[in-house]
């Protein structure tokens, strides 16, 4: 809408640079919507959420604002309700990368087989990851709730529980089931990604190992598994990032409670910054969050280098 | 082409994979169906326990849609979502044909910088966002919101649409500029319509990504009647608890036309997906 004017009126003004101007001027101009919003939405509110977090600010004026160093750094550290959010990251980020890639390469594989049913699956494991966090988070509260809950009906139904186990409200399987739910609405993407890479497994080194004599796993592993390093770690990358930034689900779900048990960095941000407008820390937060995710991407480029 | 790439499954196999995905499609469709249940109960029975409603109430859809004010909330999602898709193909669309057929002085760093934006989570700007839009006047506004939508789909849509560029070949935009072509013109007459599979790309990704947006919707609008569906749907969350027949019809509501689109264009929504993350 803001761009399509400019868009418009780029006509005129493009005209004139092929008279005088460089191509190298055309192209700039061509880039610039890009480089303008990109810079004015993304890159200027890094710098200055790093500038806010080495101060202390309300979030109202300008004016209040004071100088404060490493302090609000300092304070997480021997805070431990980060610490605890920082682990809570950390379980659901490493928890949910490696059982989305597992449950992902498996089925996968599955639908590869194109066996009768296959393709079925495929568009119904797809349905999730169409759908906002907010309405997947809503649709496991309703399936996890105490009384009524679909989970609680199954097991009373099978004699393995005679009181209803409040699952989102207890602090030993709150975390558990929000890896749970969000497992259950990205396992159809990573099987989407992996099915693509299998079909870029080379026929050839494939017929060459049936051709040695080769078992299924022993294709499976030397074969198969190293055509897809690269799914695997863009997988694996989109995975962690995503994992790292987690709030919508947990925020509807359980908003990280109970008693802190599901509090992610994402969440803990938002309270420090929006509840208790303490913009510095909030900021820092973020700052931690950005470091992460940029870390992960860093690693994974030397992990591909090195396969 | 390579029903090899699985240790190929013997044909006495065939039946057990079959009835093992349909199970699976079971189990994963189980939470929907939950829901599909709930919505159809009434509010007492949505306590009881019971799989199926036992006196269906197909009138929840409509008492949602009332109560909620759906038909605004519809309304709102889809402008900023058609917007910030539109504005977001367009203007990543010259970037990246000025990144791929005419290079300038610095248009790889500049590039590489774009491309950190992949990685930046929008959770973490939510603090200078909401004061930058207050600055601009651009606060609780559904146009601000878009942009905003716009400014963080930029660099996976230019890195889409300059992996595509770039198998276009320099020739023949050179016999367009010959022929007197301005840049533009050899943009959106020449490159624009080969590039329809790129555009699909981009504009489901957006789509997808934009109509589901939590987090800034939360933190950018303040009026619940510029609200986008998945705020609105929010908002109700942890109001009443006894309408929960309600919420479960409003969720089955909102997500129904993302599911529509799908089935008619399943084919295009995977490769999209698949493509937008393969690419990086």
């Amino acid at each position: 809408m803001t761009a399509a004017p400019l868009a418009a009126a780029g006509t005129p003004m493009v005209r004139r640079f092929r008279r005088r101007a460089s191509p190298g001027a055309v192209g700039l101009a061509l880039a610039a919507p890009t480089l303008c919003i990109f810079a004015g939405l993304v890159a200027i509110p890094v710098a200055s959420v790093v500038v806010t977090s080495f101060t202390s600010w309300t979030g109202f004026d300008i004016s209040g604002i004071g100088w404060l160093g490493i302090e609000n750094y300092a304070g997480l550290l021997t805070d431990p309700i980060f610490l605890k959010a920082f682990a809570n990251t950390l379980i659901f980020t490493v928890a949910t990368t490696v059982l989305l890639n597992a449950v992902g390469l498996g089925l996968a594989l599955l639908v590869n087989t194109r066996a009768h049913g296959t393709a079925f699956l495929k568009a119904v494991l797809f349905l999730p990851v169409l759908l906002s966090p907010v309405i997947v988070g809503l649709m496991w509260s309703g399936l996890l709730r105490g009384v009524g809950g679909g989970l609680n009906q199954l097991l009373g139904f099978l004699g393995l529980i005679h009181q209803p186990v409040f699952w989102l409200g207890d602090g030993r399987f709150a975390l558990a089931a929000v890896i749970i739910a969000t497992v259950w609405q990205f396992a159809g993407y990573d099987m989407i990604l992996y099915y693509a890479g299998l079909q870029n497994v080379p026929d050839t080194l494939l017929e060459a190992a049936e051709l040695d004599g080769a078992r299924a796993w022993e294709k499976f592993l030397h074969v198969v598994l190293p055509a897809l390093y690269h799914v695997m770690s863009v997988v694996a990358l989109l995975n962690v990032i995503g994992g790292l930034r987690i709030f919508d689900i947990v925020y509807v779900m359980t908003r990280g409670g109970p008693s802190r048990s599901t509090e992610v960095l994402a969440t803990y941000m938002y309270e420090q910054g929006f509840q208790l407008n303490a913009m510095g820390v909030a900021s820092a937060l973020a700052v931690v969050l950005i470091v992460l995710a940029i870390g992960a991407s860093a690693l994974r480029l030397r992990v591909l280098r090195h396969v | 082409m390579s029903e090899l790439a699985l240790p190929a499954a013997p044909r006495k196999f065939r039946p057990a994979l079959t009835i093992g995905s349909l199970l699976l499609s079971i189990v994963v469709l189980t939470p929907v169906l939950w829901i599909f249940s709930l919505s159809l109960k009434t509010s007492r029975e949505t306590l009881r326990p019971g799989l199926l409603p036992t006196d269906p109430q197909p009138g929840n859809y409509v008492e949602a849609w009332n109560r909620y004010g759906l038909g605004q909330l519809f309304l709102n999602s889809a402008m900023v979502t058609v917007g910030s898709v539109i504005v977001t193909v367009m203007v990543s669309m010259s970037a990246a044909y000025a990144f791929t057929k005419i290079p300038f002085k610095g248009s790889e760093a500049l590039f590489s910088l774009l491309l950190l934006g992949v990685v930046i989570p929008p959770s973490a700007l939510v603090v200078p966002l909401l004061i930058e839009m207050r600055y601009l006047g651009l606060y609780d506004n559904r146009a601000g919101l878009a942009l905003v939508y716009v400014a963080f789909g930029l660099p996976i849509s230019t890195l889409v649409f300059r992996g595509f560029f770039a198998t276009i070949p320099g020739e023949l935009v050179e016999a367009a500029r010959l022929d007197g072509c301005t840049e533009l013109q050899i943009l959106w007459r020449i490159i624009a319509p080969m590039a329809k599979g790129a555009i699909a790309t981009v504009v489901i990704l957006m789509f997808l990504a934009n109509w589901n947006e939590f987090i800034l919707a939360l933190v950018l609008l303040r009026n619940a009647g510029g609200f986008t569906l998945t705020l609105g749907i929010n908002a109700q969350l942890g109001q009443y608890t006894s309408d929960y027949h309600l919420i479960a019809a409003a969720s089955m509501i909102a997500a129904l036309p993302v599911f529509l689109v799908y089935l008619v264009l399943q084919r295009q929504f995977e490769r999209g997906v698949a493509e937008g993350a393969l690419k990086s």
